[in-house]
């Protein structure tokens, strides 16, 4: 099972930032290095990718704000 | 694809070694990934117009109604495309200049606003030439409504939105403006409706907070001959 953290290193900690799409559904199979959920902050979007090959359980919905580091999904 | 002689000038204005790209559809769309993927300390800038069409995000083209709604869009008219950057569905067509600007971010710089402040300074630079004092910020009831819009009182002719991604161990950043230099705002905002209500969800914009360039241009021209002010919009920006 790998983590997918929000990274910590893309915008300012004290913006509001949201998982405005996971572009895969839970249970999909998703290969490593692929765009897997994006990330809204002030009309920027960032890309989320996967660590690993495998199926993807999502833990953060959509739409829901993030915080940096936060676990969002994992991969088994 | 006609060039206005207003949207030569501001092309000229911001950047004159730029040519204006003309686009068709979604390759134009495509070239931004190609732009940012040569993205250097030094900014690059693109200029391009594009066809008829809306451009909406991945968030939207998630929707289990998307293909039912861009089915009806395109009915009407107006295809939709889907693109990387942030916000919500914007217009693309004759009459609006796209501006996209990719550069590597400074080692450590996270903060949003320095991948947007280039970008608005480049056009409120190129309008100031052609007469106009744009300012920046949110625009209550517009479409695609963000704090790094340009607009001028009161009306919004520019929205912006940018995309963030890691490239050869840093962070490169793509912000892209729409600018509305003429053209029918409310026909632009009708179609965005359709589409987005046909996504079921509940939008209402405000066309009285939209202008373009050249009624802009036209006002200040009158301004300057002496003419009468036409009244700013009930709404407002910032």
């Amino acid at each position: 099972m790998t983590d997918v953290p929000i990274p910590a290193d893309l915008w300012s900690a004290d913006d509001v930032a949201a998982i405005s799409a996971w572009l895969y559904d839970d249970g999909d199979s998703v290969q490593a290095g692929a765009v897997i959920a994006e990330i809204m902050v002030e009309k920027s979007s960032y890309e989320l990718i996967a660590p690993a090959t495998g199926k993807l359980q999502i833990v953060v919905p959509a739409e829901a704000v993030v915080t940096q580091g936060q676990v969002a999904g994992r991969i088994e | 694809m006609m060039v206005s002689p207003l949207m030569r000038r501001l092309a000229d204005a911001i950047d004159r070694s730029a040519p204006i790209a003309p686009g068709s559809g979604v390759d134009a769309i495509a070239a931004d990934d190609r732009l940012l993927a040569t993205a250097t300390t030094a900014p690059l800038v693109r200029l391009w117009t594009n066809q008829q069409c809306l451009v909406t995000t991945r968030r939207l083209a998630r929707h289990p109604d998307f293909a039912a709604a861009a089915d009806i869009s395109e009915k009407g008219g107006w295809p939709v495309h889907v693109r990387a950057s942030g916000g919500t569905t914007v217009v693309h067509r004759p009459g609006i200049l796209n501006v996209s600007l990719a550069m590597h971010a400074p080692p450590g710089a996270t903060d949003i606003k320095h991948a947007y402040q280039p970008l608005v300074a480049l056009i409120v630079r190129a309008c100031r030439r052609l007469g106009l004092d744009p300012t920046t910020g949110a625009c209550r009831g517009s479409y695609c409504d963000g704090a790094f819009n340009l607009g001028i009182d009161g009306r919004k002719f520019t929205g912006t939105a940018a995309i963030v991604r890691r490239a050869g161990g840093g962070i490169v950043w793509l912000s892209h403006a729409v600018i509305t230099v003429d053209g029918d705002p409310a026909a632009d905002i009708a179609a965005i409706t359709r589409f987005e209500r046909a996504l079921g969800l509940d939008v209402s914009y405000d066309a009285r907070v939209h202008t373009t360039l050249q009624r802009e241009y036209a006002r200040s021209s009158a301004r300057q001959a002496g003419s009468a002010a036409t009244p700013a919009a009930a709404a407002s920006c910032n």
